[in-house]
């Protein structure tokens, strides 16, 4: 109980800190709104993805067992850990079997909330974190502070300074462009030499075995990509049914995060491409969660936006929780997954409810933070947060009214009184003074006046019937696209949407005849073909390539986005290294939201991705530097459909 | 006072009449007894004046204190004790403050006997008047707590009720970013620092909505008014509080009346 009262005491002291905390905080709170507004059935998507998760958790065992099974058919071999310690043996056991001595590892709360990191480097191995925000943390030596962004505690003179001392930047360098660009560099050399990828997962798709893994620098999918070996992390409430039911946490995530309408990369692996893809599914005290009313806790997909909503994680900041999930999830999530120590946190909620409106799979957190305080205090596991004189007072309507009775007597006596004790002290430490109390109660006045004063009637127009203040009617949902759009319509919108993800649009004639030729994929400059074979000795190859140009299998007009179909590493390597890419798709395959985008997902490939403009980072104070590991241009060019390159 | 329309005095047989069969009765929770004794009293009077003729319980408090303080038993027992009070069937509860409301429809919803409970605002957009006889020239600023933002009242009743007012003017801070205000109950003295610059934050956010010099029309206000009574007994001891009038709207109510 002190730990947490005095921490936060501690924080409150820098009032500097806690307002440039809050205000980075509020900025994408305030993107999620007006990603919202664009959005009429965000409520109905909300039902959705709690109905899904419903499903999962009725029968996570099945669901478990199905995913085991799809993913497996197609070569990825899913491990299963009940612990951290089983999570953190399986890891270590894949590396030593093949030798691994260098890891770029992309986000993964599981991984931290796991500490397989420290374990894995304890061994002697090299462990990279190639997130940007995981990256200034990891140099800084400290946990990440946000569930999506790690390094939001931080000012940009902060991190110049750090990379200033780690020879990145001259010295006084604060412009999060030149920062970003300097951790690029100097993070390439470690993607060359790596022989581990390892990742996280958003999302299980249980019919398909796909593990989904969303983000914005590329450094995840190039991880993966140029290592030769894969191990993602993933906690067991990850799952979802399938692909369709996959698009309404899709539609929500991105937004609910930092109000993108879909985050840069939503890669799909499914399965694997001639190298081992190993999966790690950890229990780790989830599966204690169910069949409580806490159980809803599990179908979190970690987007941060009851974090940036909540009045007390946007002043106290990340670490004050002390442990890997702050903010009102990490206070539901704090006595289920670790208790004991953790069992304060649910003290640190006025119980507003912000966090229950915005939670985009509609947990009601607020509710189930009271409940942990009633469970807890009721199981002996927590002290209530009102002394017991206090509590005896309130629950004796005699002594409470003969107290105030005492109070009034007393007149300005009694606030002095009252600062005195241990409550008014600390109500006193808010600066606050103590109320003043009124002559007589409520009740008193009420006796007073029925001696005196008769009761009138007072005239007003006619009563309304009980008149039910109808909820506004909801917009008809409609995730049907709707059927008056026709292509030019869609590309508007694919436009617009793009656009607004620092894509663009370029005309044909803006393409080399050669594109045009090519049914797939082809590269256009001075090391053309060449770069396919990276090494450590050569990196500049792996920077040598200027553009490429790929073709897209359809684009979503509502989020601006492309499915690439990534059939070969090539492939892979050819979306996320070169400094500048140029899709082209046919115009006739522009569909108009995600629903009708996995209608189209028949058979998944190895791997594929959702692209959404070019890779991006706001790491560093929030501030957006587009070109992050990835390119730094994106562009779009309809092909005729006549002339399509598609298949 | 305006004159009464003609045949008012028709009506107001009428409608006593009508609302005398409507059986209500108005809870006072254990703080504004305390310390906003006023406006339990224009709650009493302006429902009085409608010719509801409130019965007023001797109910202490719906438990919510000790519930969020999570004292569990303790607020079990002080609900059975509210609940003992208002055990009529089909009986109609008139609850003075927002959150209370929350929080009894919550206990409420789990106990075996249901009385229909209403928030005071909530209560009179739906069965009083569609206007007030007297007109209110004064300038409110008007703070929405979090259980009408964020709980099922509302947000929108309170300012319902006060625009059936006339000449009232309701400055209310526009922009997504009112937090809440720090109160809490208990949660106001386990982190003070915490909850006194939550406060202070709201403070900033309220005066938002105040025309700066110069501004037309340049209006001060002339009190700060809440359905949530509580909110405002945090926001006004604080020291840095702009020393607002704090009022619940039935006295404004109650002046709309006169
Ligand atoms: S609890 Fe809801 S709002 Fe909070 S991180 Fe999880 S999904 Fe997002």
């Amino acid at each position: 109980m002190k730990g947490l009262a005095r921490k936060i005491q501690e924080r409150m002291r820098d009032l500097d800190k806690v307002a440039s905390h809050r205000r980075a905080v509020l900025y994408p709170a305030a993107k999620r709104r007006a990603a919202m507004a664009l959005v009429p059935e965000w409520e109905e998507l909300r039902d959705a993805n709690k109905k899904a998760k419903a499903e999962i958790l009725s029968d996570l065992d099945g669901f478990l067992d199905r995913f085991q099974e799809s993913a497996e058919a197609r070569g990825t071999t899913v491990h299963r850990a009940r612990n951290a310690a089983q999570a953190q043996e399986k890891v270590l056991d894949l590396c030593k079997a093949a030798g691994v001595q260098c890891i770029v590892k992309s986000k993964s709360l599981t991984m931290e909330e796991c500490q397989i990191g420290p374990k894995l480097e304890q061994t002697g191995i090299e462990l990279i974190d190639t997130d940007l925000g995981e990256r200034i943390v990891q140099l800084f030596g400290e946990p990440p502070s946000h569930l999506t962004a790690p390094a939001i505690h931080r000012t940009r003179e902060e991190i110049g300074q750090l990379f200033y001392e780690h020879g990145l930047v001259p010295k006084g360098e604060t412009d999060p462009k030149i920062l970003t660009e300097a951790a690029r560099k100097s993070l390439r050399p470690y993607f060359l030499k790596a022989d581990l990828g390892m990742t996280g997962a958003n999302f299980l798709v249980a019919s398909t075995g796909s593990i989904i893994v969303v983000e914005n620098e590329a450094n995840s999918i190039l991880g993966t990509s140029l290592a030769p070996f894969h191990i993602a992390v993933a906690g067991i409430d990850k799952l979802v049914p399938d692909i369709p039911s996959l698009q309404s946490f899709l539609a929500l995530l991105a937004r609910s995060a930092t109000g993108q309408r879909l985050t840069t990369y939503t890669t799909h692996y499914t399965g694997t491409m001639g190298r081992p893809l190993h999966l790690v599914l950890v229990d780790n005290g989830r599966s204690s969660l169910r069949g409580t009313p806490a159980e809803e806790a599990l179908a979190c997909i970690r987007c941060g936006a009851c974090l940036n909503e909540c009045p007390v994680y946007c002043r106290i900041g990340g670490h004050s929780y002390d442990w890997v999930y702050p903010g009102p999830i990490g206070e539901v999530l704090g006595p289920a997954l670790s208790g004991g120590p953790r069992n304060e946190l649910v003290k640190a909620s006025p119980l507003c409810q912000a966090c229950s409106d915005v939670c985009p799979v509609r947990i009601d957190l607020a509710r189930h933070i009271h409940d942990w305080r009633l469970d807890l205090s009721a199981q002996g596991q927590l002290k209530p947060s009102l002394p017991s004189s206090l509590r005896h007072l309130w629950g004796h309507p005699f002594l409470f009214r003969a107290a105030g009775k005492f109070a009034r007597h007393l007149g300005p006596l009694s606030p002095v009184l009252a600062g005195f004790t241990k409550a008014g002290r600390a109500w006193k430490r808010g600066g606050r003074n103590l109320p003043k109390l009124p002559k007589k109660s409520f009740h008193e006045l009420l006796k007073a006046r029925r001696k005196s004063n008769p009761p009138q009637c007072f005239p007003h127009s006619p009563i309304q019937e009980k008149k039910e203040i109808a909820p506004s009617p909801t917009p008809p949902n409609s995730p049907s696209a709707p059927k008056h759009l026709h292509f030019h319509d869609l590309r508007k919108l694919f436009r617009e949407a793009l656009e607004e993800a620092h894509g663009k649009i370029l005309p044909l004639s803006a393409l080399p005849n050669q594109a045009m030729a090519t049914p797939k994929a082809m590269v256009i400059g001075a090391e053309l073909g060449k770069f396919w074979t990276p090494s450590p000795s050569q990196p500049w190859k792996i920077n040598g390539c200027p553009l490429l140009i790929l073709s897209a299998r359809h684009g979503i007009a509502r989020t601006g986005s492309l499915w690439v179909e990534l059939e070969t590493f090539e492939e892979r390597l050819a979306l996320t290294l070169p400094e500048e890419i140029i899709l082209l798709v046919p115009e006739d395959r522009i569909l108009f939201d995600l629903p009708q985008h996995a209608a189209e997902l028949k058979h998944l490939p190895p791997c594929g991705t959702l692209l959404t403009g070019p890779s991006k980072t706001a790491d560093i104070e929030l501030s957006l530097v587009i070109g992050a590991h990835g390119p730094r241009r994106m562009s779009v060019c309809w092909i005729p459909s006549a002339t399509s390159a598609s298949k | 006072m305006e004159d009464p329309e003609a045949g008012y005095s028709t009506l107001l047989l009428m409608t006593c009449a009508t609302l005398a069969a409507m059986e209500i009765s108005l809870f006072v929770p254990c703080f504004i007894n305390q310390l906003f004794p006023e406006a339990g009293m224009a709650g009493f009077d302006v429902l009085e004046r409608l010719g509801f003729s409130p019965r007023v319980t001797q109910a202490h408090c719906c438990g919510q204190v000790l519930s969020n303080a999570g004292d569990g038993p303790g607020a079990q027992a002080l609900f059975k004790r509210w609940a003992q009070q208002h055990s009529q069937d089909e009986e109609t509860v008139v609850i003075l403050s927002a959150s209370c409301t929350e929080h009894l429809r919550n206990e409420i919803e789990a106990a075996p006997k249901r009385a229909q409970i209403f928030e005071f605002c909530d209560f009179l957009v739906r069965f009083g008047p569609e206007s007030y006889p007297t007109a209110v020239p004064k300038t409110l600023l008007l703070h929405t707590s979090c259980s009408a933002q964020h709980g099922r009242a509302g947000a929108r009743t309170q300012r319902s009720l006060l625009d059936r007012i006339s000449k009232l003017r309701v400055l209310e801070p526009q922009g997504p970013e009112g937090e809440c205000c720090g109160f809490g109950g208990s949660f106001a003295t386990t982190f003070p620092e915490l909850s006194g610059s939550m406060g202070k934050d709201r403070i900033a956010y309220l005066q938002s909505a105040i025309p700066k010099k110069g501004d037309t029309p340049f209006l001060t206000p002339d009190a700060l008014v809440s359905a949530d009574l509580s909110c405002l007994l945090h926001l006004g001891t604080l020291r840095s509080y702009p020393g607002w009038p704090i009022l619940h709207p039935a006295q404004i109510l109650w002046e709309a009346l006169q």
